[in-house]
């Protein structure tokens, strides 16, 4: 046999080949499985005596671009009864693969998250949120707000952990700090805000510098309401976990300071009052650029050092007042003044998290990285003396 | 018949190059090792994984190193040549049929994992009875060809290989992922030797390079690229086995089957630049095919030295039944897989004949060589001499 004429059976086969994996049975009824599935954007999760599940879905439909989107809630004595439950109560398979983020209701335990990561679909990156009180409710009010507003997009806590001061955390992140020395995690706490909230809230009793470029995104509370509905989302308090489950909320400053040690935050407004020349000069704000932490533990001292030293753009009137001094002395006040901002939330987050018994800040995980033994041995997280030392480089 | 107890591929007269021998030696360096031994390790050992691996790695490479010695030295004679020289007919066919089962184990590992990671990945609703077959289809094509084919497919495969590993060590790296993680080592050292020594089953990954032995045109640096070839690729397999480590170090129960590298990317970087994992999908089956062909290939090729005939199509199709039947009714149920590969029998046995066939080989060059040398004439010995300078 000639190569042309074997190179020519060679080809056929291919062709066959292709034809055969192209009408294989999973392949011909893609269509029919791509129309019988719902898409799960926000999935709440309830605990309690049953496990409650409730999600946000986007429902194909055969109009070129329409969705749409609703929330259905369901209950089952296990959390994957409750996930079958979903998709029969919606007629469709429930596709949990492009699910963005969980909203965790208070009582939920952890131990039930590393079910939803290893039995069920959703993706160990997905972002956590928790609720005040029921998910259910939240994702309620998250659905009406996003159906209000037409977002499509339920990836606003992502949106939080790139550009704004917020301590996020994925799936896999959260289960791992569980897991860790220091038994302890956190996710972001999310609030609907109504009317009034919001004009309480922009009236500046959190201190948000709106004129970063990043619209009301001041300070991370991730305001983002929409013109005719008067509502959006408040992501500012920090929800501290345990393996036993939620120990409490903290407050706004201390949930900055665990984010500037726990969170890979890059960027967002800091604020901070001057103090130049005997004048006070308050809410100058500055854009982090990059931040860099370092934990280190002594053993022998019981001690421990963090080390954070933040790169920032300080910006606005109140900074041009002071930089058109231009002098080194204007230079050393601006840092100082944010070098104490940042070290006092990050006291608040530690004497914040010790009310709980919390560890958010993991020294206990440092330590038993590089002292094991001591860690096993003498280690009492709430004798450990901790000390903040801040570095700021003005860009 | 005695021609073709040696000359197990009549059509297999061009030999394979330098560069196609360094690009083998980097696929098998990674293939098995990155796809879900990490893992096994992992639930095993925790977040010692990564020493483990090393430990495996090296072992490995001393192995490798020794394969490329008698690949160097080997000259024009092939493995089963130099084995029928040394030992004689029937030993040679006793040892090649042990080489045999040996590499046909491993095939049997190799494919396991690649079934099971689609099986739990990516066709969940497809049955691995008949997933298998593509698979097999192309084994027989791997099986029908000469050494050099699959060279030449793994050729135009390996710069996908590599373009893979760049993206994703470079989000690794700077994403900055919290590689601390893997502290503190050795808490458990029962659970690190017992971890060590029941996946000892996954050495010898580069035991199918004899084949190359008297097939490959070496020149004065193919040792040395072979070598480092083997480095980098054990180096980047031992690299994301510790990334692994340090994301399920903490949490190892939360591992399966169905993690990957990409569970850690998207741990890494956040819910941020989409289906990137599916790089590491492309890499992860590639580089296991290829593995899993080599060693398909090298099963087949004893067979066909030890019942002495080169019927390739037939060998091929005989061995993809038998694998079949061991994958189909025993590999791919998980419980069966891991009591076979991590048993004492194949923690002993795997390691001891990882060691021996090239060991052997080696040795069989050797002596080759020296029987070779003593039957020439002082005069062919000062030809062979300049032709080598």
């Amino acid at each position: 046999m000639t190569t042309q004429k074997k190179l020519l059976i060679y080809k056929i086969l291919i062709f066959v080949f292709a034809f055969i994996v192209a009408f294989l049975p999973t392949t011909v009824s893609r269509s029919r499985e791509v129309n019988s599935r719902v898409i799960v954007e926000i999935l709440g999760i309830d605990g309690g005596e049953e496990i409650g599940v409730t999600a946000q879905y986007v429902m194909p439909t055969g109009a070129q671009g329409a969705t749409s989107k609703d929330t259905v809630s369901v209950k089952g004595k296990t959390l994957q009864e409750a996930v079958e439950a979903l998709s029969t109560a919606l007629g469709r398979r429930a596709e949990l693969g492009h699910c963005s983020m969980v909203i965790v209701g208070e009582n939920v335990e952890p131990e039930l998250l590393g079910t939803l990561m290893t039995a069920t679909d959703v993706t160990a990156d997905v972002y956590l949120a928790a609720a005040e009180s029921k998910a259910e409710e939240l994702v309620g009010q998250l659905t009406d707000f996003m159906k209000k507003t037409g977002a499509t997009d339920a990836d606003f806590i992502a949106y939080g952990a790139k550009k704004s001061h917020v301590a996020t955390n994925t799936l896999l992140g959260f289960l791992c700090d569980i897991g860790s020395a220091s038994q302890s995690s956190f996710m972001p706490v999310v609030t609907m805000i109504e009317n009034s909230d919001k004009q309480s809230a922009q009236s500046g009793d959190d201190g948000g510098e709106g004129g970063g470029g990043e619209g009301s995104q001041g300070d991370g509370s991730g305001k983002q309401g929409g013109d005719g509905g008067g509502t959006g989302m408040n992501v500012e308090k920090l929800a501290l976990y345990s393996p036993d489950g939620r120990l409490g909320v903290i407050d706004k400053d201390a949930a900055r300071g665990v984010a500037w040690v726990s969170s890979p935050i890059e960027k967002g407004i800091v604020t901070a009052t001057v103090q130049a020349d005997g004048e006070t000069v308050a809410e100058v704000s500055a854009r982090l650029l990059k931040k860099h932490v370092d934990i280190k533990t002594y053993a022998k001292t019981n001690s421990a050092k963090i080390k954070v030293r933040a790169i920032i753009e300080p910006r606005g009137d109140k900074f041009n007042k002071l930089d058109a001094k231009n002098s080194a002395a204007a230079s050393k006040a601006i840092k100082d003044g944010f070098s104490k901002a940042i070290e006092s939330e990050l006291r608040a987050a530690k004497e914040s998290a010790a009310l709980y018994g919390c560890d958010p800040l993991f020294i206990g995980k440092t330590f038993y990285r590089y002292s094991p033994d001591y860690f096993e041995t003498e280690y009492d997280a709430g004798s450990v003396d901790i000390d903040f030392d801040v570095e700021i480089v003005i860009k | 018949m005695d021609n073709q107890a040696t000359n197990t591929d009549k059509l297999e007269t061009k030999q394979a190059t330098g560069k196609q021998f360094t690009a083998i030696i980097f696929i098998l360096a990674l293939a098995t090792k990155m796809f879900l031994l990490p893992i096994f390790l992992i639930q095993a050992t925790g977040r010692d994984a990564y020493i483990v691996m090393a430990i495996g790695g090296a072992f490995d490479l001393a192995m490798l190193g020794v394969t490329i010695a008698a690949v160097c030295l080997s000259g024009e004679r092939n493995l089963f040549e130099l084995l029928t020289a040394v030992f004689g007919k029937v030993a040679a066919k006793t040892i090649t049929a042990v080489f045999a089962l040996f590499m046909f184990f491993k095939l049997n590992i190799c494919v396991a994992e690649a079934l099971l990671f689609y099986a739990d990945n990516v066709f969940t609703d497809f049955s691995v009875s008949v997933l298998i077959f593509v698979l097999l289809f192309f084994f027989v094509a791997v099986g029908k060809h000469t050494l050099r084919a699959l060279c030449r497919l793994n050729e135009l495969i390996i710069p996908i290989v590599v373009v893979c590993l760049a993206i994703l060590i470079t989000i690794v790296l700077m994403t900055g992922f919290d590689l601390a993680n893997i502290f503190p080592s050795l808490r458990d050292p029962a659970a690190f030797k017992s971890g060590l020594f029941r996946h000892s089953a996954w050495s010898g990954d580069f035991t199918p390079l004899i084949l190359f032995i008297g097939r490959t045109k070496t020149k004065k640096f193919t040792g040395l690229f072979g070598a480092a070839s083997g480095v980098s690729g054990m180096c980047v397999a031992v690299f994301f086995t510790l990334v692994m480590s340090a994301a399920f170090g903490n949490v190892p129960v939360l591992v399966d089957t169905s993690t990957n590298l990409s569970s850690i990317l998207q741990f890494s970087i956040g819910n941020v630049y989409g289906r990137i994992d599916m790089f590491s999908s492309v890499l992860w089956s590639v580089s296991v095919f290829i593995e899993s062909a080599l060693f398909f290939y090298a099963t087949c090729r004893c067979v066909a030295f030890v019942i002495g005939k080169n019927a390739h199509v037939a060998i091929s199709l005989g061995v993809c039944v038998l694998l079949y039947f061991s994958q189909v009714f025993f590999m791919t149920d998980q419980t069966i897989f891991s009591f076979v590969v991590t048993s004492y029998a194949s923690a002993i046995a795997t390691p001891t004949l990882a060691a021996v066939i090239p060991l052997l080989s080696l040795v069989c060059v050797l002596i080759g060589r020296k029987k070779h040398d003593g039957s020439m004439s002082p005069a062919q010995t000062g030809m062979r001499a300049e032709e080598s300078k």
